[in-house]
């Protein structure tokens, strides 16, 4: 039995909450059976011993279990804020073309439910800024199942628009985010100029830290079309004609160029990268997600 | 060069509605995949450099294509309409017909002549066949020819063959000099006619020959018309031939009329019996097809015309003095008479041209050497153009083959 959820499975599910917390229980399920016991949405709770740490805090048991030595959190002293942007740029509702799924938005508003039903168990406080064209749709930070209700029911309102907003629109929006914290970027990172990198960039602060999640589709990486094919670019409505297959190369070329561009980037300002395959299961990205955060943390 | 002249033409110009199938390959390069399915990506820059490479080789197949789709519907359409290069031409302009005499006889400078006189004409040299001018005829009308039309003929009675059509355009006659000087000691006939005035209508048919004969063969004729009773007011006058029309069981004494043998012309309605057996090679009919049908032998023959019109009904050789050849003339439409071809076989009877026509139509000898395609009475050289069309059409396919399965591959 496949043990993530399909995510044309998932799009069939209309409720947005349903799928959050299907998916929030299967990927916390599969936490606590994997070997990765204490990265999870408790990742908190637990963390590896460093030097100058309490030795009270070692967590015996786990240690006769594993060997190594793990310091306990038992509660986090204080909560954390969690915001989660979205690029909701045209660009974003773009879907793989025989997926018959999602799109990256419809991907990125499902990922922010079911990671924002998890946060909220944490009893983080979420908040949610979707941008498009010179606005923003907002949901402040809150807590409690109701504010996670409210958020989805924002979420559900959000439609794509054009481009993502300008350097100076976008910037009126930072101080709301620049708070002690975790602040969630979900885009395809296609830009006019560089305008997400810029508010990215500056997102990044002391107490402030931004998880870059750069979404993708099957078609955008695999490129797997064939014959003439006229290519329209989602927010400029450009066309370009080419022989499909004899432009393979050329984009993956273009394309991975592009991926590292935004990994460098973004690298400068100390800001993780994720990529995310909106074909592929949720939970799965969620636990490789984790699963590579953990190694970082360590 | 004789057949240079004139512009593009078809022969069947209904074909050319065929030329709507070229919607066909126009929609198909519209609507085609080939042209470009539309998917839409988050963002063209990856391929912008690809496009500029492939953008023009796609277009420029796609335009190939398109090109050699709309060749093969054109040329298949134009086979179809039976496109020809030098018949007839712009309704307006001049048609210049020769016939084979004329062809065979003419000498260089007359062609010369021919050519200069009609620039833009576009000339048709006539093959010796019996249908030639309905052939042409009938062509001339479909495509509402409207321009003047040449004949270049010889003086040659029967030449042209029985069928003398009645163009609804302005004709004008050319007779080669030679053939004309060769006829001239015929050329002038003094006739006398016996009619009863109520067949006045027979007579009205007559003159219309005669006077065709006047227009197109250079014949001159004096007709002297008078009632059989008033017969002996001519006596004394030296006529070359006698036509009796009323009917009577047999011809009065004619001695006195200075009618040569054998020049007396029986006009007569109904079968009457034969007096003596001839033989149609010998008579000259033959040369416009006339056959016989009954049995001449027992004296109920009767002859009869290429288009089935009853001619010669009675046949009487009085003798080495006359003949007396019985006609069914009658008024009718459908009578000898009315038919466009009694001009032809008039003057053959008139001159006793049998002799002469067999040695001047035999085996016509043509400038051009191309044979007729179908016999129908001219000749059209780039009739031979079909198989070049269809040759080209193979080429077209062939290319448009091989770019399709380059596409296909493609995808």
């Amino acid at each position: 039995m496949e043990r993530f959820l399909d995510p044309r499975t998932l799009s069939r599910i209309k409720d947005l909450p349903l799928v959050a917390k299907t998916v929030a229980d299967g990927f916390l399920h599969g936490l606590h059976e994997s070997r990765m016991r204490g990265v999870g949405v408790e990742f908190s709770q637990y963390r590896q011993y460093e030097e100058g740490d309490d030795l009270s805090r070692i967590d015996w048991k786990l240690f006769a279990r594993s060997d190594r030595y793990f310091v306990r959190e038992a509660e986090r002293e204080s909560e954390i804020s969690v915001w989660f942007v979205v690029d909701a740029s045209a660009s974003m509702a773009v879907a793989s073309e025989d997926a018959d799924g999602w799109t990256k938005l419809d991907y990125a508003k499902h990922l922010i439910a079911t990671m924002a039903y998890i946060a909220g168990r944490q009893g983080d406080s979420i908040g949610l800024m979707a941008l498009y064209d010179d606005s923003a749709a907002i949901t402040p930070l809150g807590t409690g199942d109701q504010h996670w209700s409210a958020l989805l029911r924002k979420l559900v309102t959000v439609k794509p628009g054009q481009r993502f907003p300008a350097e100076d629109a976008a910037k009126q929006y930072l101080p709301l985010l620049q708070q002690h914290g975790m602040v969630f970027v979900l885009s395809d990172f296609y830009q006019e100029k560089s305008e997400i990198y810029d508010f990215v960039n500056r997102l990044a602060g002391k107490h402030t830290e931004v998880i870059a999640m750069k979404l993708n589709c099957d078609d955008e990486e695999n490129f797997p079309f064939t014959g003439p094919v006229r290519f329209e670019d989602a927010e400029t409505g450009e066309q370009i004609l080419v022989n499909a297959r004899d432009a393979q190369q050329i984009y993956k070329t273009a394309r991975d160029a592009h991926t590292e561009e935004v990994r460098l980037t973004l690298l400068k300002r100390a800001i993780e990268l994720t990529t995310i395959n909106i074909d592929a299961p949720m939970d799965q990205a969620l636990y490789d997600f984790l699963r590579n955060r953990s190694r970082v943390v360590r | 060069m004789i057949y240079s002249s004139g512009t593009f033409t078809f022969l069947n110009a209904v074909g050319l509605v065929g030329l709507l199938t070229l919607l066909i390959p126009i929609l198909i390069h519209l609507f085609n995949r080939s042209k470009g399915r539309r998917v839409v990506l988050g963002s063209v820059e990856f391929l912008r450099t690809a496009a500029m490479q492939r953008v023009t080789e796609i277009r420029l197949k796609q335009y190939l294509l398109l090109a050699f789709r709309l060749g093969i519907f054109t040329l298949a359409t134009f086979i179809l309409a039976e496109f020809a290069g030098n018949i007839a031409g712009d309704e307006d302009r001049e048609s210049v017909f020769v016939t084979p005499m004329w062809a065979q006889s003419a000498t260089d400078t007359d062609w010369q002549t021919l050519e200069e006189n009609h620039p833009d004409a576009v000339v048709h040299r006539i093959e010796g066949d019996d249908t030639a001018w309905a052939h042409i005829h009938q062509t001339l009308t479909e495509r509402e020819h409207s321009g003047t039309i040449h004949i270049y003929a010889s003086a040659t009675a029967g030449e042209i063959g029985s069928s003398w059509p009645e163009f609804a355009q302005p004709v004008t006659w050319h007779f080669s000099n030679t053939s004309a000087s060769a006829m001239d000691s015929e050329q002038s006939y003094n006739i006398l006619l016996v009619s009863n005035p109520e067949q006045l209508s027979i007579l009205n048919n007559l003159q219309t020959a005669f006077d065709r004969l006047n227009q197109h063969r250079a014949i001159d004729y004096t007709v002297t018309v008078t009632a059989p009773n008033a017969l002996q007011n001519q006596t004394g006058t030296l006529f070359d031939w006698l036509i009796w029309l009323p009917e009577t069981s047999e011809l009065p004494d004619l001695s006195g009329f200075g009618i040569p043998p054998k020049k007396a012309l029986f006009f007569a309605r109904g079968s009457r019996p034969t007096d003596e057996t001839v033989t149609l090679p010998d008579y000259p009919f033959s040369r416009f097809h006339i056959s016989e049908i009954g049995d001449i032998q027992s004296g109920h023959a009767a002859w009869i015309t290429g288009s089935g019109t009853p001619a010669l009904v009675t046949f009487v050789s009085n003798g080495a003095m006359w003949h007396q050849a019985g006609f069914n003339l009658g008024a009718g439409s459908s009578d000898l008479l009315a038919k466009p071809e009694f001009p032809i076989i008039l003057l053959s009877l008139l001159q006793e041209t049998e002799g002469k026509l067999d040695r001047a139509l035999t085996d016509p000898v043509y400038r051009d050497t191309a044979a007729s395609p179908d016999g129908a009475g001219y000749s059209h050289p780039l009739s031979d153009l079909s198989a070049w069309l269809v040759l080209l059409i193979a080429l077209l396919w062939v290319g448009e083959r091989i770019l399709s399965e380059r596409q296909s591959r493609d995808r």
